[in-house]
């Protein structure tokens, strides 16, 4: 009797599956505390004021999360100016890639503010990267350049027109997601963002065995600086290839295929 | 000897009886008076049962009658057509004197009821004869109106009036015990075995409103307990079916000190794979099972009893050859502690409440399959895991005042369930698959009956019902809220529903036995938990992949049945013909933005389409030949149509029967008996391109006979000419057993 009347208070706790948690390529798991997996890339120093640059993983082709703890002695500043500007440098001329300004926003750590510089690399030119970074605290205020090392990665595409970026969701969950695409073009001046395009998307799951689905989607439209917004229903957690077509006035329908994976 | 109190039908409620005094004669010549409770008439061919033996008696047309008893303590079960079973406790001492004075109840609505007891079943069903029963479907099966869907040689789930699911009341002692599996291979019908049915009621259509919110019926399994008239005893029982190999044994005892009485019990099961008719086995059709239960009784003073119960049932290895999956493990714990107080005033008789607790877990694999070839999920492993988690209470009071009766009932449970499905690829470059069916479901449920039957004038009876339930229910788990926010749009999805139900029946007596009956009903069901919140849930009744639809609103029905009973020494008839008008039938639509590349990966939402409407009727008919044999026969036939698609529904019964000659003598009997189903050709093929199937005629043959005092043997030959048929509620076409040869050897102390 005492059994049973405990057995009427119990509660359901779910069991959920212990998946490897990985970004959408797989290229690294995502670990849970993101201090374990932060690079310290380099520290600007302009007298009493320190600029502390880590990424929360190896930088990569493609979208990185850059954060700045700007001091001055121990005291953290709470009001700073970073931005950062990706370049390429190869074969004597530099390539912005492609934020020319990307200004780091304030967050609630006093003193550390945080960016998602995008690096896109042109095909098949070797070079080196480097950081320029432009600064206003405390006072004090100029640039700097920081190389860093940037490792290749299925983030970018290319279409051989195009170079589309995948910037969200770096880590898809099941569910509903929301899809931030870049487009570019490589010119003289640098990569081009695209704003007059319309893109579609197709995300599909391959069962195997010639079995596959579809999933509820909203194409991408263009939000700012050749960056598109649109939104996917995972409906379950696996492999996804997400195509993306690209159309722009005038020019062939170009294609490109991200294969990713989305965790539960 | 055959008696006629075997074919008379007892109308089950919860009963209410008037029992002034109990004394004997010095002879132990028991006299007893049974009256109508409400206007006090005697009534005459009502049949008196002394449970556990084969002594009876029916009352004279006064409604006097008398029984010859040894001293001792028995259990008498009182009942009427028409009328509300009861059952007492009588204690035989020398030198009583004053004759019982039994009052029953009119019951108004009509309820099947099967009662079991002891080694040898016996079923007072005009129609529903069967001394050897390997599972308690067997009972309900013999019950016109009552089908069985079945998905394998195991758990067949329940179909009343065409209608199954969250349609369908299904309790256990009132209890409600969800499925985990999302394919519903768990019905909670399997969990009560027949050494542990007491009694089976059900209701056809939405009259019943005391046990949940249906509109196609109630079917409640009453568990035995502990019997305090009986100070010590064991039942065990051990049988053999060729056709699967089937080895089953059961033992159930009990004891009983002063206040306190045990009982426990205890069976396995074991099939192989089964023959259909005519044909070789079907590979990965057996199963295993075991089942135990075990109650403790209290009495507390003279008018109030606890009893705590435990119901436990285990289920692996189960085959299910024409699903894609099998059960691995399947298991239900179901925890109750019920108080019953008898105040012992006139006004109240009697305060039942209950609380519960349960749990059902369900793994499905299929891993020992070759998964390359099939056609739905092929190449892929897809262990699933489901869990269910319901705690409830349960509260009737019965209130009487002078000739009017009222119950009224509160019921209020908590379910929670879960479930999940890995797919597993046997390709090496498709990363593994993984979804939440029910991500953390958790639905409420509360409501508040009230069940009210008063003569209106001489010969008329009417029986109110009403009802209210309210259910709100959500899903807490975040990544399935995700899926399903895409699906419907951003918000917490949660979902209210307030529903209301009334039935009203009316009873006219006819004069001689006869009886003619109307019943209408306005009454609602709510969306299941799958219903509303499930995910990618594959229905194997159309082949689609199912979506929940958190905005789905309950099913309404508008009912009407008209019923006709008529019982004389030598011939009983019992026949009813309903409608049943379903609005906002909830239905299956394609879902457009969700597609496969193949036939075989279709996805749905669940809907609600316009409205369905059934209609049919079932009839019952004994006719006594002689002393010690009687001839019976059932007929149902149920139409159903989707008036959104205008086609037939799918899953409905065809025109089906059931015969038997009963014969016994001394201590011998014997049963020949033939089922049969007329071909249904009406099916669902816009729907889910449902297939027609050929009717059938069954022949089964059983005989027993007693060896020994408490010793008896039963044999028995079903599907007699080995015919291969399969009912046109079989998924996938799954054929029945073909010839079984049975035996059955029980042991009573
Ligand atoms: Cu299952």
């Amino acid at each position: 009797m005492i059994r049973a009347a405990m057995l009427v208070m119990l509660l359901v706790a779910g069991c959920a599956p212990d998946i490897t948690d990985t970004d959408f390529f797989r290229e690294h798991p995502i670990e849970t505390d993101p201090e374990d997996t932060s690079v310290e890339l380099g520290v600007l120093e302009d007298g009493p004021l320190a600029i502390r640059l880590t990424a929360s993983d190896s930088l990569r082709i493609g979208i990185n999360t850059i954060s700045a703890e700007v001091k001055v002695g121990q005291a953290p500043v709470l009001q700073a100016d970073v931005t950062l500007s990706p370049q390429w440098i190869a074969a004597g001329r530099t390539i912005v890639s492609p934020l020319d300004a990307g200004e780091l926003e304030i967050t609630d750590t006093p003193g550390r503010f945080v960016g998602a510089p995008l690096f896109v690399q042109p095909q098949d030119e070797k070079g080196v990267w480097q950081l320029q970074i432009t600064y206003a605290a405390s006072g004090e205020s100029g640039e700097a350049v920081l190389p860093v090392q940037i490792k290749p990665s299925l983030w970018v595409q290319y279409t051989g027109e195009y170079y589309v970026s995948w910037i969200l969701p770096v880590r898809p969950e099941t569910g509903l997601d929301e899809i931030e695409l870049g487009l570019h073009r490589l010119t003289d001046e640098g990569f081009i963002p695209l704003e007059d395009a319309t893109l579609d998307l197709y995300p599909w799951m391959d069962m195997g065995a010639g079995q596959g689905h579809s999933t509820p989607y909203e194409a991408p439209v263009h939000m700012r600086e050749g960056r598109y917004r649109g939104s996917v229903n995972f409906i379950m957690s696996g492999g996804w290839d997400m195509t993306v077509f690209i159309q722009r006035s005038g020019m062939p329908r170009d294609t490109i295929d991200f294969k990713g994976f989305v965790v539960y | 000897m055959l008696k006629f109190r075997n074919i008379l039908l007892g109308l089950v409620l919860p009963a209410c009886i008037g029992l002034s005094s109990i004394e004997l004669h010095a002879q132990n010549t028991v006299h007893g008076h049974i009256l109508d409770a409400l206007t006090g008439e005697p009534l005459a061919a009502a049949s008196v049962t002394v449970l556990g033996t084969d002594t009876g008696t029916t009352t004279d047309n006064q409604g006097h009658f008398e029984l010859a008893l040894p001293d001792g303590n028995y259990r008498l079960r009182i009942s009427f057509v028409g009328y509300t079973s009861t059952e007492m406790t009588l204690s035989l001492q020398p030198a009583s004197r004053a004759p019982l004075t039994i009052h029953l109840l009119p019951a108004v609505i009509a309820v099947d009821e099967v009662v079991v007891r002891g080694a040898a079943p016996r079923i007072n069903d005009p129609a529903a004869s069967s001394h050897h029963l390997k599972a308690t479907e067997d009972l309900l099966d013999r019950v016109p109106g009552a089908d069985f869907i079945q998905r394998a040689n195991f758990a067949w789930e329940p179909v009343v009036r065409g209608l199954s699911g969250g349609q369908v009341g299904l309790v256990i002692d009132g209890i409600k015990v969800i499925g985990a599996c999302v394919d519903k291979m768990d019905p909670s019908s399997s969990y009560v075995e027949v050494e542990n049915l007491e009694k089976l009621e059900l209701t056809k259509g939405g009259f019943d409103l005391t046990q949940s919110s249906q509109i196609g019926g109630t079917i409640n399994l009453i568990t035995q307990k502990p019997r305090f008239d009986q100070p010590l005893y064991a039942d065990t029982e051990l049988s053999y079916g060729s056709v699967a190999a089937l080895r089953q044994g059961r033992v159930s005892d009990g004891l009983t000190r002063g206040n306190t009485s045990v009982r426990g019990s205890f069976s396995y099961k074991e099939a192989g794979n089964f023959s259909p008719g005519g044909a070789e086995p079907i590979p990965n059709s057996g199963f295993k099972k075991n089942n135990y239960k075990f109650d403790l009784s209290q009495r507390i003073g003279s008018r109030h009893e606890l009893t705590a119960s435990y119901l436990g049932d285990n289920a692996w290895d189960v085959g299910y050859p024409v699903l894609l999956m099998d059960a691995a493990l399947a298991k239900a714990k179901i925890y109750s502690l019920t108080h019953t107080w008898r105040p012992d005033t006139h006004f109240i008789p009697r305060w039942e409440t209950k609380v519960y607790f349960n749990r059902v877990d369900h793994w499905m694999s299929d891993f020992k399959r070759d998964v390359r070839e099939r056609t739905v999920m092929r190449a892929m492993n897809m262990p699933m895991f489901g869990k269910t988690r319901t705690t409830g209470a349960l509260s009737k009071l019965e209130l009487e005042h002078n000739a009017y009766r009222l119950e009224l009932t509160l019921d209020a449970y908590e379910t929670k369930s879960f479930g999940d499905m890995w797919m597993f690829s046997v390709f090496e470059n498709i990363p593994d698959m993984y979804l939440l069916n029910l991500g953390d479901v958790r639905a409420r449920h509360g409501a508040i009956a009230a069940d009210f039957i008063t003569p209106l004038r001489t010969g008329l009876t009417a029986r109110l019902g009403l009802r209210l339930d309210h259910s709100p229910r959500k899903v807490q788990r975040d990544e399935a809220l995700a899926v399903l926010q895409g699906r419907w749009g951003v918000g917490d999805l949660a979902q209210s529903y307030t529903l209301g139900n009334v039935s009203l029946s009316l009873t006219q007596e006819l004069g001689s036995g006869g009886r003619l009956r109307l019943s209408l009903a306005n009454v609602g069901r709510l969306p299941t938990h799958v219903e509303n919140y499930g995910h990618y849930v594959y229905n194997y009744v159309d082949g689609y992949f199912y979506t929940g639809n958190p905005n789905l609103k309950p099913e309404r029905s508008t009912q009407v049945e008209l019923g006709f009973e008529k019982w004389t020494s030598k011939v009983g008839i019992r026949a009813s013909i309903f409608s049943n008008h379903v609005h906002h039938y909830i239905g299956g639509r394609n879902d457009a933005d969700l597609l496969g590349n193949t036939s075989a990966l279709r996805f749905r939402t669940y809907y609600n389409s316009s409205a369905a409407f059934l209609t049919g009727g079932e009839a019952s008919i004994v006719v006594v030949l002689r002393e010690w044999l009687e001839l019976t026969g059932t007929a149902s036939y149920t139409r159903g149509q989707n008036l959104e698609l205008d086609e037939p529904m799918y899953l409905i019964p065809p025109l089906t029967g059931w015969t038997s000659l009963r014969a016994m003598r001394n201590k011998w009997w014997g049963d020949l008996e033939a089922r049969m189903a007329m071909p249904q050709n009406r099916v669902a093929r816009i729907f889910a391109d449902e297939d027609g199937t050929d009717g059938y005629f069954v022949v089964n043959v059983r005989g027993g006979t007693t060896l020994g005092p408490g010793i008896d043997l039963s044999v028995g030959i079903d599907n007699l000419f080995d015919v291969h048929y399969h009912e046109h509620l079989s998924f996938g076409n799954l054929p029945n057993p073909g010839r079984n040869f049975y035996l059955t050897l029980s042991y009573s102390i």
